[in-house]
């Protein structure tokens, strides 16, 4: 029977990875992400699963390859300076098309930052997060019953595309608390891990022709499988350097994977966009403010809407791009000093004009300050 | 901004239960009540003795921006408390309720003060001050619109342990009478 529940967004979202089939956790503490270790050295071994506490954040991010690697749903939460030690890590999982989920619970940065403080300071750090051209799937929930449900849908990602997944919330999302719906497990969709079927011998763990995804064999089950970071062919073993087809095409293979799948990837919301004239982006928490801003301009005869995508990375442009051409005025929301007002930039005319609304000052925008830029706008 | 909503703030020093109040609230309101709520703790490094307050937003609507912007209710277990974190409230229809002996002084400007031995109360029907936050919920289920003080009730016997059931009723209890004398 599904149940309403208070939780805070750390603990929706530990529950959340629960459901979705996380059975391995690794792990370094930080302010605002520590919750969710917490949470989950508790929960996990009631469910079979594992909780490894680490030495460092290098190392969690290590340990969730390996447990993934051996069959295990894993998972990884860290903030800023422990998710910028994470980054090497990262990009092997991206190579090596090894799931796993990496949450990113933002915190005021850069470097130590503001601890306990809330930022939207990482929306780039997540999209470049590993060196050289890599895909990137980030997900960025808005509300505590969000976190619950965004964080099953960034496991089925992790296991659809063979890929890391990045999850990024803030200290405030990650320590309010709301009014949940936990569903039934019967309601829920859980993507599997599908298992090779064909004879060991002939396992190919990669399939960079068609930018396919071959089911990724346990470490241990008997298919071998050689996992380099290295550039490498079908076989998982580097290709040799002369041969400028097969590096292109594996490259090309990280990116294709994901832009072949981008509409079962991306997910954006909109919030009375039929009529905006001025269309406001932004992402997370913080896009509750612009929504609060858009009900009091709309009781004053402003016509103004948000989008607002859930699916951060890839960005969902196109749909953006749709409503832009049909908007005046396009305005960003965001806790950084403009990180999203230069994606909008790209998806908006020449001549129309970007109102950037950005504060770095370890607080949620007031709807008030959004209220007003809108009015200045119009 | 919109309608039907209502801003609550629970603050004292550490090791007088304000966590706890917006736990129960929240419950009451969010669970039983059926209302969206947004709940927000604040707290120093200090596990007693520092200065701290939750925060409770309830909204038969969706809840837009998560924090409080002009506090409805206000409940001050301390001087400090008081005065720190009642100069955004509403002035003219919000209500601000003291404990007497803790806080002798407070703003002017606020029109609704309830003035109330809570702690003092808290002693004297249970022996223990530590249920003032107690006496406080069944004060609050009476003065704040949206609660019942057999909905409070219920709540707080939900986050406590069978066998504090009796203290803490009593505590309730004696917390609705005071209220009720006052109003």
């Amino acid at each position: 029977m599904a149940e309403y529940k208070i939780m805070t967004g750390n603990e929706a979202l530990t529950h959340g990875a629960i459901a979705a089939g996380m059975r391995f956790f690794a792990g370094y503490p930080i302010t605002p992400a520590t919750e969710i270790a917490e949470l989950s050295s508790e929960l996990l071994p009631k469910v079979d699963g594992t909780y490894m506490q680490m030495e460092d954040e290098l190392a969690a991010a290590a340990a969730i390859l390996g447990a993934s690697a051996a069959g295990k749903k894993a998972m990884t939460a860290t903030s800023g300076p422990g998710f910028t030690l994470m980054h090497e890590n990262v990009g092997y999982g991206m190579a090596t098309e090894i799931p796993c989920v990496v949450v990113d619970v933002m915190r005021q940065g850069p470097c130590q930052g503001v601890a306990t403080l809330p930022a939207q300071g990482d929306f780039m750090a997540v999209k470049w997060a590993a060196h050289g051209d890599h895909p990137v799937i980030a997900i960025a929930p808005s509300s505590v019953a969000e976190t619950y449900t965004e964080i099953i849908r960034a496991f089925n990602l992790s296991e659809k595309y063979r890929t890391p997944v990045f999850f990024v919330s803030d200290a405030t999302l990650a320590h309010m608390s709301e009014k949940i719906r936990i569903p039934d497990a019967s309601e829920l969709e859980i993507v599997e891990r599908p298992q090779p079927t064909c004879d060991p011998d002939e396992y190919l763990p990669f399939n960079m022709e068609d930018n396919g995804i071959v089911p990724m064999a346990n470490f241990g089950s008997g298919y071998r499988w050689f996992a380099s970071g290295l550039i490498h062919d079908d076989t998982g073993f580097p290709v040799k350097t002369g041969n400028t087809v097969a590096i292109e095409g594996a490259s090309r293979h990280l990116l294709g994977k994901i832009e072949d799948n981008i509409e079962d990837i991306q997910k954006w919301e909109e919030y009375k966009c039929d009529d905006a004239e001025i269309l406001i982006l932004s992402v997370g928490l913080v896009s509750r403010s612009v929504k609060t801003a858009i009900d009091a301009a709309r009781e004053e005869g402003i016509k103004v809407g948000l989008f607002r995508p859930i699916t951060l990375w890839p960005f969902p442009g196109k749909r953006f791009a749709e409503l832009t051409a049909k908007a005046k005025t396009v305005m960003t929301c965001e806790m950084n000093l403009g990180q999203l007002s230069e994606i909008a930039a790209q998806y908006t005319d020449r001549d129309q004009k970007i109102v950037a609304i950005t504060q770095s000052d370890g607080t949620v925008i007031q709807a008030k300050k959004i209220l007003n830029a809108i009015k200045e706008a119009k | 901004m919109a309608k039907n909503h209502y801003e609550l703030r629970f603050s004292g020093t550490g090791g007088q239960g304000m966590m706890l109040m917006g736990d129960v609230l929240a419950q009451a309101a969010g669970i039983s009540g059926g209302k969206e709520i947004v709940l927000l703790k604040s707290y120093g490094p200090e596990a007693r003795g520092g200065a701290c307050r939750s925060e409770l937003i309830t909204d038969e609507d969706a809840i837009g921006y998560p924090a409080l912007v002009e506090p409805d209710f206000v409940l001050a277990m301390s001087q400090l408390a008081c005065d720190s974190y009642t100069g955004d409230m509403n002035k003219e229809n919000g209500i601000l309720l003291v404990d007497s002996d803790l806080v002798p002084n407070v703003p002017a400007d606020v029109k609704h003060v309830y003035r109330m031995r809570i702690t003092e109360i808290a002693k004297e029907v249970t022996g223990r001050p530590i249920t003032a936050n107690v006496v406080a919920l069944g004060a609050i289920s009476v003065l704040v619109p949206g609660f019942t003080p057999e909905g409070v009730k219920a709540a707080v016997l939900g986050k406590l342990a069978p066998k504090l059931h009796e203290m803490n009723i009593k505590a309730f209890d004696a917390g609705v009478a005071a209220a009720e004398a006052l109003k």
